[in-house]
């Protein structure tokens, strides 16, 4: 759980309402850390991202499932809104679908026209969906 | 650095199937000299993922971070030297991995080279370090084995592939 009660609390929640893209760092069977940029979703106490099934991600959160996740500083010295959150990623077989998430479609809807995909298409291609619970989270 | 191979990184099918361009290295290093923050991901004793923004500079072609070594990343790459270091931008992605290492005592020449480079890059964030600075360590240096980088993902994904330093 994360206390967005707190004045970092608020700058947490700021970022992860104003944000379009969340780096997820998972780790390899080499145990080299591998971040990527993803579209991302705060629902149900968790961080909701999709991929398709055979991507790396994938394949590394079954083998290491701890992540880590953080936001680019919005503060061009990187002094100042640093987010980093650890937590545990799972496959969530309970989403059935992007386009049955209802805010994950709001959010992207100009990602996927960009994309000249349909949020049905989203769902076929990125049908499984990840979920990132937070252990904890630092930053300044 | 030295150029790289270009070629195009292997993705899962689907993802970009008919790329139409290539990132060219001149862009990638024009960024990696520019930039201010660099993440340093490397992995804990405990298999966990760790990430810092640090500020670094490339000197004679390589990239160069310092930190305490007491700090978190510096004893990491002392168990694990494998390291990805990444640009802050999602949607212009710049993203090298490779290994980290301590520089060890710098020569006079390259730790006056280095201490330039920070202070062109940070003495108006207010860190100018003198040559002197990593005398008793706390540098690090980065070699990549390889780099994904696009400005557009679905048109121009490209990888570089380094040579392996003799």
């Amino acid at each position: 759980m994360i206390d967005f009660t707190s004045e970092f609390g608020q700058t947490v929640k700021r970022h992860i309402d104003e944000e379009y893209f969340i780096w997820l760092t998972t780790v390899d069977s080499n145990l080299t850390p591998q971040p990527r940029p993803v579209w991302f979703i705060w629902q149900d106490d968790s961080f909701l991202i999709f991929s398709e099934p055979k991507a790396h991600k994938v394949r590394h959160i079954m083998e290491h499932p701890n992540v880590a996740l953080h936001f680019n500083t919005t503060d061009k010295k990187g002094e100042q809104d640093v987010v980093v959150i650890l937590g545990t990623a799972v496959i969530d077989p309970s989403v059935s679908s992007v386009h049955n998430v209802p805010a994950y479609v709001k959010k992207y809807r100009k990602g996927l026209v960009d994309l000249k995909m349909s949020p049905e298409e989203m769902g076929k291609r990125y049908s499984v969906a990840i979920r990132v619970s937070p252990a904890s989270v630092r930053g300044w | 650095m030295k150029p790289p191979k270009v070629t195009r990184p292997i993705l899962p099918k689907g993802y970009v199937d008919h790329p139409i361009s290539e990132v060219t290295w001149e862009y990638v290093e024009e960024r990696l000299t520019r930039s201010v923050n660099y993440w340093i991901c490397s992995t804990r004793p405990n298999g966990h993922p760790h990430v810092i923004p640090r500020w670094g500079v490339v000197v004679e072609g390589k990239f160069y971070y310092d930190g305490s070594p007491e700090t978190r990343h510096a004893k990491n790459i002392l168990r694990n030297p494998n390291v990805t270091l990444h640009l802050e931008s999602g949607s212009e992605a710049v993203i090298l991995d490779g290994t980290s290492e301590p520089a060890g005592k710098p020569s006079a020449k390259l730790a006056k080279r280095l201490s330039q480079a920070y202070k062109v890059k940070y003495a108006k964030e207010g860190y100018s370090p003198e040559p002197d600075q990593w005398d008793q360590g706390g540098l690090y240096v980065f070699t990549p084995r390889q780099c994904l980088a696009w400005t557009k993902f679905f048109e121009n994904p490209t990888k570089f592939v380094f040579e392996k330093e003799e």
